[in-house]
Protein backbone atom coordinates (compact mmCIF):
# COMPACT_ATOMS: atom_id res chain seq x y z
CA UNK A 1 0.00 0.00 0.00
CA UNK A 2 1.32 3.18 -0.96
CA UNK A 3 0.51 6.46 0.95
CA UNK A 4 0.29 9.96 -0.25
CA UNK A 5 1.57 12.97 1.14
CA UNK A 6 0.02 14.48 3.92
CA UNK A 7 -0.60 17.75 3.34
CA UNK A 8 0.39 20.26 6.18
CA UNK A 9 -2.17 22.28 8.46
CA UNK A 10 -2.51 25.69 7.16
CA UNK A 11 -0.99 28.42 9.42
CA UNK A 12 -4.17 30.24 11.30
CA UNK A 13 -4.74 32.97 13.66
CA UNK A 14 -5.96 31.11 17.15
CA UNK A 15 -9.44 32.91 17.30
CA UNK A 16 -11.01 31.57 19.53
CA UNK A 17 -8.69 32.39 22.50
CA UNK A 18 -8.71 35.73 20.98
CA UNK A 19 -12.28 35.78 21.17
CA UNK A 20 -12.18 35.00 24.53
CA UNK A 21 -9.60 37.17 25.66
CA UNK A 22 -11.88 39.87 23.90
CA UNK A 23 -14.89 39.23 25.91
CA UNK A 24 -12.81 39.53 29.32
CA UNK A 25 -11.37 42.42 28.37
CA UNK A 26 -14.88 44.07 27.73
CA UNK A 27 -15.85 42.83 30.38
CA UNK A 28 -13.19 44.41 32.67
CA UNK A 29 -13.69 47.81 31.19
CA UNK A 30 -17.91 47.54 31.13
CA UNK A 31 -17.40 46.77 35.14
CA UNK A 32 -14.78 49.20 35.91
CA UNK A 33 -16.60 52.06 34.07
CA UNK A 34 -19.40 51.17 36.01
CA UNK A 35 -17.71 51.68 39.28
CA UNK A 36 -15.12 54.76 37.88
CA UNK A 37 -17.66 57.22 36.71
CA UNK A 38 -18.39 59.86 38.94
CA UNK A 39 -22.05 60.02 39.92
CA UNK A 40 -24.63 61.63 42.49
CA UNK A 41 -27.58 63.71 43.19
CA UNK A 42 -27.35 66.59 40.47
CA UNK A 43 -28.69 70.25 40.96
CA UNK A 44 -29.61 72.51 38.77
CA UNK A 45 -29.73 76.26 40.26
CA UNK A 46 -33.16 77.75 39.19
CA UNK A 47 -33.55 81.55 38.17
CA UNK A 48 -36.53 83.55 39.06
CA UNK A 49 -36.36 84.92 35.12
CA UNK A 50 -36.30 80.69 33.84
CA UNK A 51 -38.07 78.88 36.22
CA UNK A 52 -40.49 81.12 38.28
CA UNK A 53 -40.50 82.22 41.63
CA UNK A 54 -41.09 79.33 44.10
CA UNK A 55 -43.67 79.96 46.56
CA UNK A 56 -42.52 79.24 50.15
CA UNK A 57 -46.25 79.09 51.64
CA UNK A 58 -47.27 75.96 49.52
CA UNK A 59 -43.87 74.22 49.97
CA UNK A 60 -43.15 71.76 52.21
CA UNK A 61 -40.55 72.84 54.77
CA UNK A 62 -37.94 70.01 55.33
CA UNK A 63 -35.16 70.88 58.54
CA UNK A 64 -32.44 68.85 58.63
CA UNK A 65 -30.92 69.27 62.14
CA UNK A 66 -28.51 66.31 62.16
CA UNK A 67 -28.98 62.52 61.48
CA UNK A 68 -30.69 61.68 63.99
CA UNK A 69 -33.30 65.04 64.29
CA UNK A 70 -35.32 65.88 60.59
CA UNK A 71 -38.03 67.47 60.84
CA UNK A 72 -40.94 68.11 57.89
CA UNK A 73 -43.61 70.56 58.74
CA UNK A 74 -42.36 70.60 61.63
CA UNK A 75 -43.02 66.95 62.88
CA UNK A 76 -39.88 64.53 63.92
CA UNK A 77 -39.55 61.91 60.84
CA UNK A 78 -36.38 59.83 60.53
CA UNK A 79 -33.92 60.49 58.04
CA UNK A 80 -34.66 57.36 56.35
CA UNK A 81 -38.10 57.71 56.45
CA UNK A 82 -37.59 61.31 54.99
CA UNK A 83 -38.85 60.63 51.24
CA UNK A 84 -42.05 58.60 52.17
CA UNK A 85 -43.01 61.61 54.39
CA UNK A 86 -42.15 64.60 51.99
CA UNK A 87 -44.06 62.48 48.85
CA UNK A 88 -47.19 62.16 51.40
CA UNK A 89 -47.12 65.81 51.77
CA UNK A 90 -46.36 66.17 48.27
CA UNK A 91 -49.62 64.52 47.29
CA UNK A 92 -51.78 66.48 45.37
CA UNK A 93 -50.62 69.49 45.48
CA UNK A 94 -49.99 71.27 42.10
CA UNK A 95 -46.73 73.17 42.25
CA UNK A 96 -44.63 70.71 44.37
CA UNK A 97 -41.84 72.67 45.77
CA UNK A 98 -39.86 71.45 49.46
CA UNK A 99 -37.99 74.32 51.33
CA UNK A 100 -34.79 72.45 52.69
CA UNK A 101 -33.18 73.39 55.76
CA UNK A 102 -29.80 71.98 56.80
CA UNK A 103 -28.31 72.97 59.45
CA UNK A 104 -24.86 74.20 59.34
CA UNK A 105 -23.38 71.70 62.02
CA UNK A 106 -24.86 68.93 60.04
CA UNK A 107 -22.66 66.82 57.99
CA UNK A 108 -22.22 66.95 53.85
CA UNK A 109 -23.11 63.45 54.14
CA UNK A 110 -26.46 63.75 56.07
CA UNK A 111 -27.71 67.27 53.52
CA UNK A 112 -26.66 64.61 50.59
CA UNK A 113 -28.56 61.63 51.88
CA UNK A 114 -31.69 64.23 52.40
CA UNK A 115 -31.25 66.12 49.44
CA UNK A 116 -31.14 62.67 47.36
CA UNK A 117 -34.04 61.62 49.17
CA UNK A 118 -36.27 64.20 48.06
CA UNK A 119 -34.61 65.05 44.54
CA UNK A 120 -35.35 60.66 43.89
CA UNK A 121 -38.92 61.35 44.35
CA UNK A 122 -41.44 61.65 40.87
CA UNK A 123 -41.62 64.91 39.92
CA UNK A 124 -39.51 65.93 41.38
CA UNK A 125 -39.98 68.83 43.15
CA UNK A 126 -38.20 71.71 43.28
CA UNK A 127 -35.93 72.43 45.96
CA UNK A 128 -35.00 75.27 47.48
CA UNK A 129 -31.79 75.52 50.20
CA UNK A 130 -32.67 77.80 52.91
CA UNK A 131 -29.59 79.44 55.23
CA UNK A 132 -30.26 81.89 57.66
CA UNK A 133 -26.95 83.77 57.07
CA UNK A 134 -27.78 83.92 52.98
CA UNK A 135 -31.21 83.65 52.55
CA UNK A 136 -32.29 81.10 49.67
CA UNK A 137 -30.46 79.66 46.73
CA UNK A 138 -31.03 75.99 44.90
CA UNK B 1 -19.33 20.49 -19.22
CA UNK B 2 -20.45 18.90 -16.17
CA UNK B 3 -19.17 20.95 -13.31
CA UNK B 4 -18.72 18.47 -9.65
CA UNK B 5 -21.25 19.29 -6.93
CA UNK B 6 -19.78 21.55 -4.37
CA UNK B 7 -19.68 20.72 -1.04
CA UNK B 8 -21.81 22.00 1.33
CA UNK B 9 -19.96 23.94 3.94
CA UNK B 10 -20.12 23.10 7.30
CA UNK B 11 -21.91 25.12 10.26
CA UNK B 12 -19.51 27.32 11.98
CA UNK B 13 -19.87 29.97 14.67
CA UNK B 14 -18.24 33.58 12.90
CA UNK B 15 -15.69 33.90 15.46
CA UNK B 16 -13.73 36.57 13.73
CA UNK B 17 -16.56 38.87 13.90
CA UNK B 18 -17.61 38.14 17.43
CA UNK B 19 -14.05 39.09 18.46
CA UNK B 20 -14.23 42.23 15.86
CA UNK B 21 -16.62 43.61 17.36
CA UNK B 22 -15.98 42.72 21.14
CA UNK B 23 -12.66 44.92 20.35
CA UNK B 24 -14.22 47.59 19.08
CA UNK B 25 -16.56 47.79 22.09
CA UNK B 26 -14.03 47.88 24.50
CA UNK B 27 -12.23 50.48 22.55
CA UNK B 28 -15.42 52.27 22.68
CA UNK B 29 -15.85 52.39 26.37
CA UNK B 30 -12.42 52.74 26.94
CA UNK B 31 -12.48 56.03 24.93
CA UNK B 32 -16.27 56.78 26.42
CA UNK B 33 -15.72 56.16 30.00
CA UNK B 34 -15.10 59.27 32.29
CA UNK B 35 -12.84 58.60 35.62
CA UNK B 36 -13.34 60.44 38.33
CA UNK B 37 -9.87 62.51 39.54
CA UNK B 38 -8.53 61.48 43.10
CA UNK B 39 -10.80 58.77 43.44
CA UNK B 40 -9.07 57.04 46.45
CA UNK B 41 -8.50 60.19 49.02
CA UNK B 42 -12.13 61.13 49.42
CA UNK B 43 -14.65 59.55 52.07
CA UNK B 44 -17.55 60.71 50.11
CA UNK B 45 -20.91 60.21 51.05
CA UNK B 46 -23.66 57.69 50.77
CA UNK B 47 -26.63 58.33 48.84
CA UNK B 48 -29.73 56.79 46.67
CA UNK B 49 -30.64 57.39 43.41
CA UNK B 50 -27.70 58.73 41.73
CA UNK B 51 -26.91 60.20 38.49
CA UNK B 52 -23.70 59.75 36.52
CA UNK B 53 -22.11 63.54 36.11
CA UNK B 54 -21.77 64.55 32.29
CA UNK B 55 -18.48 64.15 30.79
CA UNK B 56 -15.65 66.23 30.71
CA UNK B 57 -17.52 68.19 34.80
CA UNK B 58 -14.87 70.87 35.98
CA UNK B 59 -14.10 68.99 40.03
CA UNK B 60 -13.74 70.29 43.08
CA UNK B 61 -12.31 68.72 45.91
CA UNK B 62 -12.31 69.40 49.39
CA UNK B 63 -10.60 67.00 51.66
CA UNK B 64 -11.37 66.90 55.56
CA UNK B 65 -7.86 66.30 57.77
CA UNK B 66 -7.80 66.42 61.60
CA UNK B 67 -5.03 66.43 63.59
CA UNK B 68 -4.24 67.19 67.25
CA UNK B 69 -1.99 69.65 66.53
CA UNK B 70 -3.29 71.84 63.66
CA UNK B 71 -7.15 70.56 64.41
CA UNK B 72 -9.40 70.55 61.36
CA UNK B 73 -7.66 71.51 58.10
CA UNK B 74 -9.36 71.37 54.93
CA UNK B 75 -7.71 70.88 51.70
CA UNK B 76 -8.84 72.72 48.26
CA UNK B 77 -7.65 70.93 44.95
CA UNK B 78 -9.64 71.74 41.65
CA UNK B 79 -9.60 69.85 38.48
CA UNK B 80 -10.95 71.41 34.69
CA UNK B 81 -11.75 69.62 32.15
CA UNK B 82 -8.19 68.11 31.23
CA UNK B 83 -8.04 66.25 34.25
CA UNK B 84 -4.66 67.77 35.65
CA UNK B 85 -5.71 69.06 39.71
CA UNK B 86 -4.02 72.07 40.81
CA UNK B 87 -4.50 73.17 44.73
CA UNK B 88 -6.35 76.01 45.88
CA UNK B 89 -5.88 78.73 47.93
CA UNK B 90 -8.94 78.60 49.66
CA UNK B 91 -12.30 79.00 48.70
CA UNK B 92 -11.98 82.61 47.65
CA UNK B 93 -9.88 81.25 44.48
CA UNK B 94 -12.95 78.82 43.73
CA UNK B 95 -14.57 81.69 42.06
CA UNK B 96 -12.15 82.52 40.07
CA UNK B 97 -11.80 79.23 38.91
CA UNK B 98 -15.48 78.34 38.12
CA UNK B 99 -16.23 82.03 36.81
CA UNK B 100 -13.37 81.37 33.98
CA UNK B 101 -14.70 77.70 33.15
CA UNK B 102 -17.97 79.23 33.10
CA UNK B 103 -17.33 82.47 30.93
CA UNK B 104 -16.66 79.69 27.83
CA UNK B 105 -19.24 77.08 28.76
CA UNK B 106 -21.95 78.18 31.08
CA UNK B 107 -23.77 74.68 31.14
CA UNK B 108 -20.68 73.22 32.27
CA UNK B 109 -21.62 70.84 35.07
CA UNK B 110 -19.21 71.13 38.32
CA UNK B 111 -18.79 67.36 40.55
CA UNK B 112 -18.25 68.18 44.16
CA UNK B 113 -16.13 65.45 45.60
CA UNK B 114 -16.67 66.52 49.20
CA UNK B 115 -15.55 64.41 52.38
CA UNK B 116 -18.96 63.14 54.39
CA UNK B 117 -17.84 64.95 57.60
CA UNK B 118 -17.24 67.82 56.61
CA UNK B 119 -19.99 70.27 57.87
CA UNK B 120 -22.31 71.45 55.92
CA UNK B 121 -22.06 75.35 56.63
CA UNK B 122 -18.66 74.56 54.29
CA UNK B 123 -20.60 73.15 51.72
CA UNK B 124 -23.12 75.86 51.70
CA UNK B 125 -20.57 78.27 50.78
CA UNK B 126 -19.18 76.39 48.19
CA UNK B 127 -22.85 76.81 46.76
CA UNK B 128 -23.14 79.91 47.26
CA UNK B 129 -19.94 80.85 45.43
CA UNK B 130 -20.54 78.48 42.48
CA UNK B 131 -23.70 80.25 41.67
CA UNK B 132 -22.12 83.68 42.21
CA UNK B 133 -20.08 82.52 39.54
CA UNK B 134 -22.65 82.15 37.49
CA UNK B 135 -22.83 78.15 37.36
CA UNK B 136 -26.03 76.28 36.40
CA UNK B 137 -25.12 72.46 37.13
CA UNK B 138 -23.77 70.84 40.30
CA UNK B 139 -23.56 67.06 41.11
CA UNK B 140 -22.84 66.15 44.56
CA UNK B 141 -20.16 63.24 44.54
CA UNK B 142 -21.62 60.14 46.49
CA UNK B 143 -21.28 56.69 46.57
CA UNK B 144 -24.35 54.38 45.90
CA UNK B 145 -26.21 53.57 49.18
CA UNK B 146 -26.18 49.04 49.38
CA UNK B 147 -28.76 49.30 51.70
CA UNK B 148 -31.11 51.14 49.34
CA UNK B 149 -31.46 54.49 51.16
CA UNK B 150 -35.46 53.88 51.37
Amino acid sequence: MRLGPTRPPRPQIPVFPLGSLSLLVLAAVVIAGMYAAPRGPGLRFASVDRDGRLRDVDAVRVEVLSEQETLVDGGPVPLADLAAAVSGRLAGRTDAAVILVVSPEATYETMVAAYAAIAGLPGPPRIAFLTPRQGMHG
Amino acid sequence: MRLPKPRPLAPAVPVAAWADVTVLLAVFFLLSTSFAPDREAIALPRAPGLNEAAPGAACLIVRRRVSAAAGEELQWRFSDRNGAIRDLPGPEALYFAASRIVDSDSERTFLLRIDASVRYAVVDDILETLRKAGVRNVVFGARPDDSGGE
